[in-house]
């Protein structure tokens, strides 16, 4: 080899575009000058020689240029090509490297792809229900607009609240109230159908920034009581329904047997703002809230969404709201209490504020699962490192410098990492889906979870800073000084201390991180227990519901309405392992309820001090108390004889009771509600338990129970405003859902016009409710467990190595009269010291850790020292059976064989 | 001077890599060593020749290093590397049989052989 092609061999540092140019030049100066020499000899003169020099050159000024241009380029290209192929070569290097010790290299795949694969399906989570932005225009200047009062820190609007709220244009730049229901789909040649609907204003998707993607929004005159009836279709319910069909504009559907003339369709992502998680609407009408009307102002039920004006902050527009409710209440002193405002809430709180607590919980469980696998990881790799002590030794020898080294094993265990990311997004890919099975009612934005570009992009990071990071430590044993004893060594034995202490503090790392996760999977799961063992007010077991909605065209009276239910009822009892039925307005744990303000008979009017008695107001028929063995605590429940014509009567809730009856028996006394639908006086003829309605952690509401049969008194039954659409529940002697065949039979046999929705057991409607906390519990329980797999394996494998290394030492120890249990002890105690360590570590970690998870508890302080002690528990014991092999292998060692390896 | 002929594309690597084969010249060197064996009939700018020499240097045919001349200057010196002679034995061969073949025909006596 010509010595002149030493450079690329040996890869010498390459020149700079700027030394390039500089060579070049001075090659040229040396060429025309040579040039112009050789003139001279021939006989040219001095001037003429470097005229020749030149012309022959070629035009001197560009060609220069050009070439200084070409020169500073191909060393350019020649470095880049340089730096592939050095790449190429520490990849080759690399890969022959993981192709000797396959097993090393499945140990650490494995534990990344565990690691990796958690960390991106949880990143996936975060960024499509926390990152991504919510479908509509300007989000951050959205806010939600709520009322409260005490216990309700969040509550609906009243008809009158809305205009009021309304008209501070100073405040909103746009207001739009809505609120959800249920229709029945007809009339267009398909199944009859139960879906959920949007009421909304017509400003509405002005307010949010929302186009319809074919045709238009509401017009003013549809938003008036009896405008024209129009909706507007969501996408994906055009598509499913009418098969993505264009010519449905200006067609008619009928809802409710009403007809309806479809104006638009929504894009598939447009949500109301209440409804990101769980069930959504499929169809929007107007919400035709008529002009203002002051005998609803009591009663609340709306929900509103704003646009705050250019230039308007939230708590500027807080303070200017607290304004307007404070001249609001001096105008109507009576319906009001003290304790009454209202609230903005920003769009993303809104959406968000709930979830991002257990997510940043999981988010944070998960890096100490990915940490605790960096750790394995490290120490796979110092072990590797030094049983190729000799081969590094050897070819630092031979010239290879400590950079070159340490590129070649920063490549592996790059690439290593990048495998192991592969890995976890496969397995990611998996969970994800898994997670879109699991039916999260609770969980906003499931739909916008996917692992895409961004979620990759993240892994891609998270794996390269991994790679880097356990790929440090072997590159810190690689002074050359160490170097040298590798070869000297040959086998290392004691020389390896600070090694070993390197071990150690990975080892007591390890069983830190897996305290904190452990503890934080031992909270979860103790809360959980204790948030599912909360009574709900009811039983529900054995308990079958669904929703059933009688047309309007058929069931045009309330009469009509009354005796369907009364008729479908009596059947369903009649069905063999039906025990009882009943019906009600809401299921509970299904949805919210809005309340009803109402007077006391003979209570003195109010004063400014007090609100108007309200309740949330629940509609329902005989037999339902029993069917949910919902106690009664005074007088009686509801019965079919409650039926207009008889006494008007109410049963209040336990905390009804309590609030507004404090010290007098409420059976007997009589309340009427505000406005004129129902303006008679009932008798409270019972107490009812009281039923978590909105929540198994939340406090139960005051509530109040109308008979279907009576209810409302005073609109003519004509106008069929009794409640139309009610949950059947039914108690069953066997398996509820079981039941299910025969009562849909039943229901279709009576009136096939009838559709039967959202059937379910009651059991799982509670176990629904509580989704959100059993995904935390169980995903938690999960890193739980892998970090302490992980930890185990960790310890295991440092110890095996730490009595690998000192076979020789243990042989000693053994000939010199040490039984087997002195150097089991000895074992188990060294290695016992980091876990301990680690623990304490991670014991007060955890203590200050855990407490981010405090609004995700429910009934357990986030010091739960029973949480605490179980995870150390299980932190030891996981530790002693790792140690336990090597510690009885170490305990066998044969002196003489331990001694002749020496 | 002589009637200059254009130089086929390719042909002027060849060429230097040839001048190069017996031992590292620089520029100058390479530039007369052309000269002396074309009689100058070859249409080279000088700087076309360094266009080539960069080219090939980073294709990795020729390698190039600082050295001294006889009257101790610094010049750039090149030479074959390894590559570089399989292209030359290579395009040389290819070269020839492309001469021999164009000249046979060209000095055809006949229309049909």
């Amino acid at each position: 080899m010509s010595p002149r092609s030493f450079r690329p061999v040996f890869h010498l540092p390459a020149f700079t575009s700027r030394r390039a140019r500089d060579e070049m030049d001075e090659e040229l100066r040396f060429h025309l000058e040579t040039r112009a020499e050789l003139f001279r000899q021939r006989g040219y003169s001095a001037e003429e020689a470097m005229r020749e020099a030149l012309r022959r050159f070629g035009a001197v000024d560009p060609a220069t240029r050009r070439l200084e241009h070409s020169a500073a380029h191909k060393e350019k290209r020649m470095r880049i090509r340089h730096h592939l192929r050095v790449l190429r070569q520490d990849v080759h290097y690399a890969l022959r490297g993981i192709r000797r010790a396959p097993g090393f290299a499945a140990a650490v795949l494995v534990t990344l792809a565990l690691g990796l694969g958690a960390n991106t399906a949880i990143f996936s989570v975060v960024r499509g229900v926390l990152l991504r932005p919510l479908p509509y225009a300007d989000p951050a200047h959205l806010v939600v607009v709520w009322n409260h009062w005490t216990g309700w820190p969040r509550t609906w609007l009243s008809q009158p609240e809305v205009y009021d709220y309304a008209r501070d244009t100073h405040t909103f730049a746009g207001f739009a109230a809505f609120t959800t229901g249920a229709l029945n789909v007809t009339g267009d040649g398909g199944n009859a159908e139960r879906v959920n609907v949007g009421y909304m204003q017509a400003s509405l998707l002005d307010v949010t920034g929302v186009h319809p993607i074919m045709g238009r929004g509401f017009t003013a005159s549809e938003d008036q009581p009896n405008g024209p009836r129009a909706v507007l279709l969501l996408q994906d319910f055009w598509k499913r329904r009418y098969g993505g069909d264009r010519s449905i504009i200006g067609r008619t559907i009928r809802l409710d047997d009403q007809p309806y003339t479809v104006v638009g369709i929504l894009p598939s992502d447009f949500r109301l703002p209440l409804e990101f998680a769980g069930a959504h609407a499929q169809l929007f009408v107007p919400l035709q809230l008529g002009p203002p009307n002051e005998s609803q102002r009591g009663s609340h039920g709306y929900n509103a969404v704003a646009r705050l004006a250019p230039g308007m902050t939230l708590s500027g527009a807080q303070r200017r709201l607290d304004a307007l409710v404070t001249r609001i209440k001096a105008q109507h002193e009576n319906q009001y209490g003290p304790e009454f405002g209202a609230t903005l809430v920003s769009m993303a709180e809104q959406v968000r504020g709930d979830v991002r607590p257990v997510l940043y919980v999981l988010l944070g469980a998960v890096s100490f699962v990915l940490l605790i696998a960096c750790a394995n990881v490290a120490s796979l790799f110092l072990a590797r490192t030094e049983s190729r002590a000799r081969e590094l030794a050897v070819r630092a020898a031979l010239g290879a410098g400590r950079g070159r080294l340490a590129t070649q094993l920063l490549t592996e265990s790059i690439l290593l990492a990048l495998c192991g990311g592969v890995l976890g997004v496969l397995l990611a890919i998996w969970a994800v889906h898994g997670l879109a099975a699991m039916d999260l009612a609770n969980l906003p934005r499931l739909d916008a979870i996917s692992i895409d570009g961004g979620v990759l992009a993240y892994t891609a990071g998270v794996a390269l800073i991994t790679g880097v990071v356990f790929g440090l430590g072997p590159i810190m044993q690689l002074s050359d000084q160490a170097a040298n004893e590798m070869l000297k060594q040959g086998r290392g034995n004691t020389g390896a201390r600070s090694r070993m202490r390197l071990r150690h503090v990975l080892v007591a790392l390890e069983l830190t991180l897996a305290m904190v996760a452990l503890t934080g999977a031992a909270l979860m799961t103790r809360s959980f227990a204790r948030l599912v063992s909360v009574p709900p007010g009811f039983a529900s077991d054995h308990v079958l519901t669904m929703r059933l909605s009688p047309p309007a065209a058929k069931y045009a009276t309330s009469s009509s309405v009354r005796a369907f239910y009364a008729q479908l009822l009596a059947q369903v009892r009649a069905l063999p392992g039906v025990e009882r039925a009943g019906a009600i307005s809401a299921i509970p744990l299904t949805t919210t309820i809005g309340d009803w303000s109402f007077t006391i008979d003979g209570a003195p009017k109010q004063g400014s001090d007090a609100r108007t008695p309200a309740a949330d107001w629940l509609v329902v028929t005989g037999g339902y108390f029993d069917a949910l063995h919902l106690p009664i605590l005074r007088g009686r429940g509801i019965t079919a004889a409650d039926r207009l014509g008889s006494e008007p009567v109410v049963v209040i809730s336990e905390a009804t009771a309590q609030r507004y009856f404090k010290h007098t028996n409420p059976v007997g006394q009589r309340i009427k509600l505000g406005g004129s639908a129902d303006s008679v006086f009932r008798t409270i003829v019972g107490v009812a338990g009281d039923v978590r309605f909105d929540g198994l952690d939340k406090a139960p509401r005051p509530t109040m129970y109308l008979p279907l049969g009576q209810f409302p008194a005073t609109v003519p039954d004509s106008a069929g405003a009794a409640a139309r659409s009610l949950g059947l529940v039914i108690r069953t002697q066997r398996d509820p859902a079981a039941m299910t065949a025969s009562v849909r039979t039943l229901v279709r046999r009576f009136d096939a016009d009838v559709p039967v929705a959202q059937v379910r057991t009651l059991d799982d409607i509670v176990g629904r409710s509580v989704s959100t906390p059993r995904l935390a519990m169980y995903v938690l329980v999960a890193f739980g467990v892998l970090a302490l797999t992980l930890a185990a394996v960790g310890v295991y494998a440092v110890m095996s190595y730490v009595v690998a290394q000192r076979t020789g030492e243990i042989g000693v120890r053994v000939a010199l009269g040490a039984r087997a249990e002195d150097v089991m002890r000895l074992v188990i105690w060294q290695s016992m010291r980091p876990v301990l360590l680690g623990l304490a570590v991670g014991t007060l970690i955890a203590v200050a850790g855990t407490r981010a998870m405090t609004s995700l508890l429910y009934s357990v302080k986030a010091t739960d020292p029973v949480s605490f002690i179980v995870a150390i528990a299980a932190l030891v014991a996981v530790a002693l059976a790792a140690t336990w092999r090597p510690a009885r292998r170490a305990a066998r060692v044969d002196p003489i064989e331990a001694l002749r390896v020496e | 001077m002589p009637a200059n002929l254009p130089l086929v594309k390719g042909t002027l690597d060849i060429l230097i890599l040839k001048s190069l084969s017996w031992g590292s010249l620089h520029g100058v060197e390479i530039t007369t060593w052309l000269e002396d064996r074309t009689g100058g009939s070859l249409a080279v700018e000088d700087s076309a020749l360094y266009h080539a020499l960069h080219r090939m240097e980073e294709r990795g045919l020729v390698a190039a290093e600082w050295g001294l001349t006889e009257n101790n200057r610094r010049a750039r010196y090149y030479s074959v590397t390894a590559a570089g002679r399989r292209f030359l034995t290579a395009e040389s061969a290819q070269f020839l049989k492309y001469a021999a073949t164009v000249s046979s025909v060209l000095q055809a006596r006949t229309r049909f052989a």
